[in-house]
């Protein structure tokens, strides 16, 4: 399995704003925290307005910030694997 | 330039030229807390964050931090009610009653650019008068409290404009019958009211809000009969709905006159110009409402209104002049004259002051105001 290739999407059962320096996000099931985002976590979230695979994500964001491929990859992972374990992100494997 | 018209700018920011610019240089302390008061009460404090982004409103990095605060507390309260919302007509849709989204919750999503630029505090839906009783019964099982008692065992169904009830959340949820109170309220159409809606998405599930043209009148109302002093943010509603080529005026138009709401719809649109300034509304419409001529009932409905120096109690009072038939307009006097025992008892448990009191207050300082 490749995990580069699974497809990352924001997760759907989301209520959350956009503010110039964080981002809002609490999740619709009863009692879950409002989870507030800054830095990174909002350029991915950003990124993801349209679902993507992990390798675009990456790919995308190294154009972004003129970074190389490897470095952002050493960021972004665990970022989203974070976002995911909180409910924020859904993931879909390669097939 | 003055705090207010710092305050109608913000609430106009991005729409055309501003009829009052924003100061050269950042203005002192104390009158930015100010400004990010009256703008937060107004429901507009994402349009000051904008025009501070775009550098069109200045101010020091203090300033920006206090107003950056202020609007991420609006938006914290906003998802908090989104998701009691969703919560609400999600029992609502269990019991089977459908339900329309009024209001802030459905504006911000589907009319201004951005959900972040409108705030709101409460929850408004709209309930079809056969389901409100079932409706409060459904959420109260859930733990929902209702401020007060029904007025009578039929007011809800027959007379209420909205029934407030309160979440453990903190959430107000306001169920509504019609959209405004008093004379103008009764002559709303329900049927008409409840047909075409428009569907938009909150956290994944589909809700639906009144149509383009509802949406718009509604916010007409918000501006004349709907409050003694209007918030700027329904008249940002109001531009950010009619805005675009195919919104459709002449729908709008008919639609006000079938209600017999014309004369608020007018008085609506003469307004937006002078809360957010020129160009904000269809040049047909605007022509349209500068040449209009209510009739009579509507003029003399209007004076019963706060916005034309009327009361609460001439605004209930004046509901008798809605009503159509000689036994709805007894029952209406009845109900508001005579409540019911648990109705009155909850008034004095929660130190509200005898009605009748109120009212003949209301009425005596009205009649010696020459």
């Amino acid at each position: 399995v490749d995990a580069a290739h699974d497809v990352i999407a924001r997760g759907e059962a989301l209520l959350w704003r956009r503010l110039p320096d964080r981002l809002l996000v609490l999740p619709a099931r009863a009692g879950a925290e409002l989870i507030t985002m800054s830095g990174t976590a909002i350029d991915v979230w950003d990124e993801l307005e349209q679902p993507q695979t992990v390798h675009e994500l990456v790919t995308r964001l190294a154009v972004r910030f003129a970074a190389p491929a490897s470095v952002v990859e050493s960021d972004v992972v665990p970022l989203v694997e974070g976002l995911e374990r909180q409910g924020l992100l859904t993931r879909t494997a390669s097939p | 330039v003055s705090n207010e018209r710092t305050v109608h700018s913000i609430a106009a920011y991005g729409l055309t030229a501003l009829t009052h610019p924003f100061p050269d240089a950042p203005i002192p302390a104390a009158q930015w807390t100010q400004v990010i008061e009256a703008s937060a009460s107004h429901r507009t404090l994402g349009y000051a964050v904008r025009a501070v982004e775009d550098g069109a409103l200045r101010a020091t990095d203090a300033q920006v931090e206090q107003l950056h605060e202020a609007h991420a507390r609006d938006m914290r309260h906003a998802v908090v009610l989104e998701r009691e919302l969703l919560a609400v007509v999600a029992l609502l849709d269990e019991a089977g009653i459908p339900a329309r989204v009024l209001k802030g919750a459905a504006v911000a999503h589907l009319d201004h650019d951005d959900p972040g630029l409108r705030s709101f505090q409460d929850i408004d839906l709209l309930i079809a008068p056969t389901d409100i009783d079932r409706a409060v019964l459904t959420l109260a099982r859930s733990g929902y409290r209702r401020d007060l008692p029904a007025r009578t065992d039929t007011w809800d169904r027959r007379f209420a404009k909205d029934i407030t009830l309160g979440a453990s959340s903190g959430a107000e949820i306001d169920l509504h019958r019609t959209l405004v109170p008093g004379a103008f309220g009764f002559r709303i159409d329900l049927d008409a009211l409840w047909a075409e809606g428009q569907p938009f998405e909150i956290g994944g599930r589909t809700m639906v809000a009144l149509s383009g043209i509802r949406r718009a009148l509604h916010a007409a109302y918000a501006l004349t009969a709907g409050e003694a002093t209007p918030r700027l943010s329904a008249a940002r509603d109001l531009m950010q709905i009619t805005r675009g080529d195919d919104f459709d005026v002449d729908g709008l138009i008919a639609l006000a006159t079938s209600w017999r709401a014309d004369l608020l719809l007018g008085e609506a649109v003469r307004r937006v110009p002078r809360d957010l300034g020129q160009g904000c509304v269809p040049p047909t419409l605007v022509h349209w409402a500068e040449n209009h001529r209510p009739d009579r009932w509507q003029q003399v409905a209007r004076h019963t209104y706060r916005f034309a120096g009327g009361t609460n109690t001439t605004t209930l009072l004046g509901g008798v002049l809605g009503l159509r038939s000689t036994g709805q307009r007894a029952a209406y006097l009845r109900g508001l004259m005579f409540p019911d025992h648990p109705y009155r008892a909850a008034r004095r448990a929660a130190h509200r002051p005898a009605e009748w009191r109120t009212g003949a207050r209301e009425l005596l300082r009205r009649t010696r105001t020459p």
